[in-house]
């Protein structure tokens, strides 16, 4: 026996570890997105702030003595992040968080309502302790050796007398911004990424223990175990769906397997006394003196016989091919009444010899798919029936009707009928009657009109006509 | 495969003697091409042809049977649907692409209707499967030789005093008007195609029932029976004879 095959690589784990990347791919992309966003909008909101304080504190200057500016100005800027310089006009220290007028370009200056904003380079330390609160860039940044000086983003304001006033705040550099959205987006990739791979594993385990265990089930049945079927919970999940048609699938199976193994037990039987009734015939033959007359009279039984036993290998191969279903591929529209007019007429003389009176009851025609020649030879096998066991004087009559789904063939008889315990049996490989196992026929009739009623996905049924048989075929119309 | 009904299965072990296909000469000698690679049926059916009167040549393989039917004129050819070399089918098809017509009955183990088709289409004339009855193989190769004449188209049928008319459906004996049942005409059409020869049961479940299998019961006796009452019935010479362990023919009596 073969060992249960060793997976190089699980095709979910793959599947799984797939999916989660493609999710942090995804995480990161949102991630980015609303970094992004909101650095930007903190940043324009940081903006309108700073014009709003500057205006506010040039109207407080406004009309103000120098003393009185530089006072103002000092408090403003005790304990602020916001940078504040106010200056002479030749740009000389008077007040503020900034040691010395920054070396600003020669950026328009603001009105007393716009403000428009420039940035400049803050000398190194212009800010340093002047501005304790801008905690951790201003930490960062001092203990960075060769980086780009820090940079700052105001507006300067004329004030009358000459003075002037410049408000700024320290823009945080976009390596900063870049690190602190690498930062947060590394994070959080690494916790989807684990969350994915953890939960891909988890996953792929309890997927592989199910499969693996419809593998083990498969195994033992391969093994021989052919009872065994494959486990159903009662969640009624996907894998309960493929373990329910396996599981029918191996029921038809087993059936299949049942009923071969009931054919060549049948066969072996039911062949080998004819053959072996030949093989002593012809022996006591042998042993006789040679007469051309006697010789001559055991060949002709012979041959009876041996036709007999090909009847048999015919009517199993019919079966055989019927309940494999090659014949659907033949398939065409026939007239189910068409085939049991002719059937009638064919087997009428035959009947009237027998003293029975065949009839037909067809109301029209009713259209199928199927296959014409076996459906012929299912009725003629009825009426064979008939004919062999309805006793004179008896009547037969075939009635085909339709309603709106289903064709009904019936044949009905007034004969002695079939004990109801033999129904059943009836459709069974060689299965006979035992009061007819003197009167000529395989046993196989029965069992070859059901496979030829099977194959067109219908049912032969055995009813009781008070008195005698009604066999009735169902056939689906489309 | 074929078996006739329970009547025809007592007599079949009645193999016709060769004279009794010779005397009337309704038999004609045919010249045989027998393919088929199981050696002793070919022997059986060699020396079976050869005590009706045929000559008969035989070929184990395809690519021999072949070059045989290629170079010789035969009336008939046998060959056998599984052959080594070049199987059954392929040898009929390259003979018909060379153009030659020579009917060739097909035999075959194997009896479904697609493969009886799938015979058909390959160029063969008929389909015979195994195992049959000897007297079934020689009906229809004769069957098969004479189809091969060509006939023209005819509106009446005539045999001995027999006259069908296949325009008004009518048939008449010796003028006096005879009722057939449609089905007992079909038959009696059949026949007179085929007056002379032998024709067996399963030809005629083939050819005018359309049926491939063989009822139990002796539907086809039965429907002989009731057309030789109304054909023979009062007439000195009958036509329709019973042969023995093979089937029926039209015949009139010396």
């Amino acid at each position: 026996m073969t060992a249960p095959v060793r997976r190089r690589s699980s095709l979910i784990l793959r599947w799984l570890l797939l999916y989660a990347a493609l999710f942090s791919v995804l995480v990161g992309c949102v991630l980015a997105l609303v970094s992004w966003t909101t650095l930007v909008r903190h940043e324009s909101a940081a903006d309108r702030e700073l014009q709003e304080q500057a205006l506010r504190l040039h109207d407080q200057l406004v009309g103000q003595s120098e003393t009185q500016m530089v006072a103002v100005v000092s408090r403003t800027a005790a304990g602020r992040t916001t940078l504040v310089i106010l200056a002479t006009e030749r740009r000389e220290y008077l007040a503020g968080n900034l040691r010395a007028w920054p070396r600003l370009g020669d950026a328009p200056r603001g009105d007393t309502r716009t403000v428009p904003l420039q940035e400049f380079p803050l000398d190194d330390g212009d800010a340093g302790g002047a501005a304790p609160g801008d905690a951790p860039a201003a930490s960062d940044r001092a203990a960075g050796t060769d980086e780009e000086p820090p940079r700052a983003r105001g507006t300067t304001l004329d004030l009358p007398g000459g003075y002037r006033l410049l408000v700024a705040r320290q823009v945080t550099a976009a390596r900063e911004l870049r690190a602190l959205v690498t930062a947060s987006l590394l994070g959080t990739l690494a916790i989807t990424a684990l969350l994915g791979i953890g939960g891909g594993v988890v996953l792929s385990r309890r997927l592989s223990s199910r499969l693996e265990e419809l593998s083990r089930n498969s195994q033992a049945i391969l093994e021989g175990d052919l009872h065994r079927r494959m486990p159903v919970s009662p969640r009624g999940d996907e894998f309960d769906g493929m373990s329910e048609s396996l599981n029918r699938m191996l029921d038809r199976i087993e059936d299949l397997m049942a009923g071969m193994r009931a054919v060549s037990e049948s066969i072996a039987h039911d062949l080998r006394s004819p053959i072996s009734r030949l093989r002593s015939r012809i022996e006591v033959a042998l042993m006789q003196p040679p007469d051309a007359g006697a010789a001559r009279a055991v060949l002709e039984e012979t041959v009876r016989d041996i036709d007999h036993v090909l009847a048999m290998f015919n009517a199993l191969l019919t079966i055989a091919v019927a309940e494999s279903g090659a014949p659907r591929e033949r398939f065409a529209d026939v007239d189910l009444a068409a085939i049991a007019a002719d059937a009638v007429e064919t087997y009428e003389p035959a009947a009237d010899e027998k003293g029975l009176r065949l009839s037909l009851d067809a109301a029209g025609p009713v259209r199928l798919r199927g296959e014409p020649h076996l459906l012929a030879q299912a009725l003629a096998n009825l009426l064979d029936n008939a004919v062999k066991y309805v006793p004179s004087p008896g009547r037969v009559a075939v009635r085909v009707a339709a309603d709106g789904t289903r064709a009904r063939l019936e044949v009905v008889d007034d004969g002695p009928g079939l004990p109801e315990s033999f129904r059943e049996r009836a459709f069974e490989r060689f299965s006979r009657v035992e009061a007819s196992r003197t009167t000529p026929g395989s046993g196989l009739g029965l069992s070859l009109v059901r496979a030829v009623a099977r194959l067109h996905g219908g049912e032969v049924t055995l009813g009781d006509g008070r008195p005698g048989l009604v066999v009735g075929i169902e056939l689906p119309l489309s | 495969m074929r078996l006739a009904g329970p009547e025809g299965e007592l007599d079949r072990a009645t193999v016709l003697a060769a004279d009794e296909r010779h005397g009337d000469g309704a038999a004609l000698p045919m010249r045989v091409l027998l393919i088929e690679d199981d050696e002793e049926a070919a022997q059986y059916l060699s020396k079976g042809l050869a005590e009706s009167g045929h000559v008969v040549d035989h070929a184990p393989d395809g690519p021999r049977g072949l070059v045989l039917a290629t170079g010789e004129p035969y009336d008939v050819l046998v060959v056998d649907r599984m052959l080594p070399g070049l199987d059954g089918l392929s040898v009929i098809e390259a003979l018909r692409k060379n153009g030659i017509v020579v009917p060739v009955l097909v035999l075959s183990a194997k009896g479904a209707v697609e493969d009886r088709v799938a015979g058909l289409r390959a160029g063969g004339d008929d389909y015979l499967v195994k195992p049959f009855a000897f007297a079934e193989l020689l009906a229809r190769l004769d069957a098969l030789v004479r189809r091969s004449r060509p006939q023209a188209v005819e509106t009446t049928l005539r045999f001995a005093d027999l006259e069908m008319d296949l325009l008004a459906r009518t048939v008449t004996r010796g003028g006096r008007e005879v009722e057939l049942k449609p089905r007992e005409f079909r038959i009696l059409e059949y026949l007179l195609r085929h007056a002379g020869q032998v024709v067996t049961r399963t030809m005629l479940l083939e050819n005018v029932w359309d049926y491939s299998f063989d009822p139990q019961t002796n539907v086809v006796d039965v429907h002989m029976s009731r057309l030789r009452q109304k054909i023979d019935a009062g007439a000195t010479k009958p036509l329709l004879q019973t042969v023995r362990g093979a089937g029926y023919r039209l015949r009139e009596e010396a």
